[in-house]
């Protein structure tokens, strides 16, 4: 929970990319995590990572970002490498434990599965790491006021809740700490019983939640919410020519990754991928 | 008694370090207060003592006892820990379940947690409210109930975090005085606070932390005698030690708390010897 609060905490830092509009970035990384959707050559998701990972040094994350990755990595490649291969029929068979085979294809596959993870596991991270979530709810909401003509209230109440999310797991985390401190052991037991565990950390936290709820509902009265129908921004979000060429660069680089997947399937490692 | 030794802290996969090489003693039926700024590290050296965080270097033991290899639950035992927002605990449809929780995750027998929590409750003024709904209590009572619960599961140690935040003088003062009979009774009493003058009024021994460090730590006389250090840390202290010290080149105060201050002033004005 804490890795998730200081990713978000991240976002507020300052940086040329930390600085582009939340918009370009949030369609850069779109671009970018639909790729090892639609390509499994490992040649092009390993440019891809390495793009974002320069990036990231750009952005002064590097250091933070390679410590979450040591960390995510291992589990998310570890389980993809050790399981695939159990349930991928096709391929010659390496080793064989009654119905469950182990194959060479299988295990190339599921080296590029893991890989396909990476790629978009480090564009999350990325995005994550250099947005922050209130300009991110920001921009949105004048984009969709302002572009799509929606009122003000309906994106507000989606941002809002990304709004909310940090605090939410904060919240989480000393409500269970607080329950063990009076000796509840929550990873005792079986699943079942963990659940059941968890059920009262629902009511202080639902509790909290409302209360929060019921002070911004306040807080936005007494601000004037909706006593005009168009509002303005604290921070005006503009799109400079950086941002519409940061933007473009994740638009062309999944334009090229679908030419290739559509036009050859040579670039392919398996043609039914 | 819990004795730390060479503690350092880093909070992953950031690495913030949050504590830097702690080395301290506190020792049974202390009353401790333990200030500094946000984000100085108190709340993270207070949670390494029921092993809710386990040291990144150094050992911290608990009655003799090192905190890696104990569970949360066997650790609260011995420390209890009363987190800042009650609402952050309280979950149980009525005081009394709330009371008897953490009891029975400890396993002790139900006759036992019953007597245990009627001692409690009618000592700390809940009694009465036994069968009501915890949110029906005012937040001071709710505070008083969150220590109650700690309570009913006997730790020699109690640890308060911020326990007067969001109440007023009155509230303050009954749950400060709450806390001044347990000790009385031979607790430990360790507690966070921003509140200057309720540490100078309950506490007898003060630690002061600055960036992940203890800056100061010795009798809150003593601690609050330092101003110009205490400004490094961003701590005012109470308003008595300001005035104590201004007047230090005409009086020799021998206490610095309010009364004895204004005995030596009143001595002074009379012409009588100081």
């Amino acid at each position: 929970m804490s890795l998730v609060l200081h990713m978000l905490e991240m976002g507020k830092r300052k940086s040329p990319i930390h600085a582009l509009n939340p918009l370009a970035k949030m369609l850069w990384w779109a671009s970018i995590i639909i790729i090892p959707i639609i390509i499994t050559n490992p040649i092009i998701l390993l440019l891809v990572t390495f793009w974002t990972l320069a990036l990231s040094a750009i952005a002064r994350i590097g250091k933070e970002l390679v410590r979450t990755i040591k960390i995510l990595y291992p589990l998310l490649i570890g389980f993809i490498v050790i399981i695939w291969p159990l349930f991928y029929p096709h391929g010659e068979p390496l080793l064989q434990f009654s119905f469950i085979k182990v194959t060479t294809d299988g295990i190339i596959y599921a080296l590029a599965a893991g890989l396909r993870i990476v790629t978009a596991v480090t564009a999350c991270l990325f995005f994550t790491m250099t947005t922050d979530i209130a300009d991110l709810a920001s921009a949105t909401a004048q984009f969709a006021q302002e572009k799509l003509h929606v009122s003000y209230t309906l994106p507000f109440l989606i941002v809002s809740s990304f709004k909310f999310l940090p605090e939410f797991i904060a919240t989480y985390a000393t409500v269970k700490e607080s329950f063990m401190s009076r000796a509840v052991e929550f990873e005792k037991g079986g699943f079942v019983e963990r659940i059941r565990k968890h059920v009262p950390l629902f009511i202080p936290i639902i509790l909290s939640s409302l209360e929060k709820a019921k002070n911004m509902t306040i807080a936005l009265e007494l601000k004037g919410f909706r006593a005009r129908e168009k509002r303005t921004f604290y921070k005006p979000s503009t799109f400079k020519g950086r941002d519409y060429l940061f933007a473009f660069s994740g638009v062309l680089a999944l334009a090229i990754c679908l030419y290739i997947r559509i036009m050859t399937n040579f670039w392919s490692v398996f043609f039914w991928c | 008694m819990i004795e730390v030794k060479n503690l350092w802290y880093i909070y992953q996969p950031m690495g913030t370090v949050a504590l830097r090489d702690i080395n301290l003693r506190i020792e049974d039926g202390e009353f401790v207060a333990i200030i500094g700024q946000n984000g100085s590290g108190k709340s993270t050296l207070v949670k390494h003592f029921n092993g809710l965080l386990k040291p990144t270097k150094g050992v911290v033991l608990v009655d003799g006892v090192d905190t890696r290899k104990c569970r949360v639950s066997d650790l609260a035992r011995k420390v209890g820990y009363v987190f800042q927002n009650p609402d952050h605990q309280i979950f149980a449809e009525t005081v009394r379940e709330e009371m008897e929780f953490g009891p029975r995750n400890l396993g002790f027998p139900e006759d036992e947690i019953k007597k245990e929590v009627e001692r409690i409750s009618k000592k700390v003024g809940l009694y009465e409210y036994l069968d009501e709904p915890p949110m029906s209590l005012s937040r001071g009572q709710r505070q008083v109930l969150a220590v109650a619960s700690i309570l009913t599961m006997r730790p020699s140690t109690v640890i308060v975090d911020e326990p007067t935040t969001g109440l007023d003088w009155k509230g303050s003062i009954e749950i400060m005085e709450l806390l001044k009979d347990l000790n009385e009774e031979g607790k430990t009493i360790i507690m966070i606070t921003h509140n200057m003058r309720i540490v100078s009024l309950y506490a007898k021994r003060t630690i002061v932390m600055f960036k992940g460090e203890i800056m100061l730590d010795g009798p809150t006389e003593e601690v609050f005698s330092k101003p110009e250090e205490l400004k490094r840390a961003f701590i005012c202290p109470p308003s008595n030690y300001l005035i104590a010290r201004e007047l230090s080149k005409y009086i020799n105060f021998k206490s610095l708390t309010i009364e004895g201050i204004s005995s030596e002033i009143i001595k002074k004005l009379r012409g009588e010897a100081t």
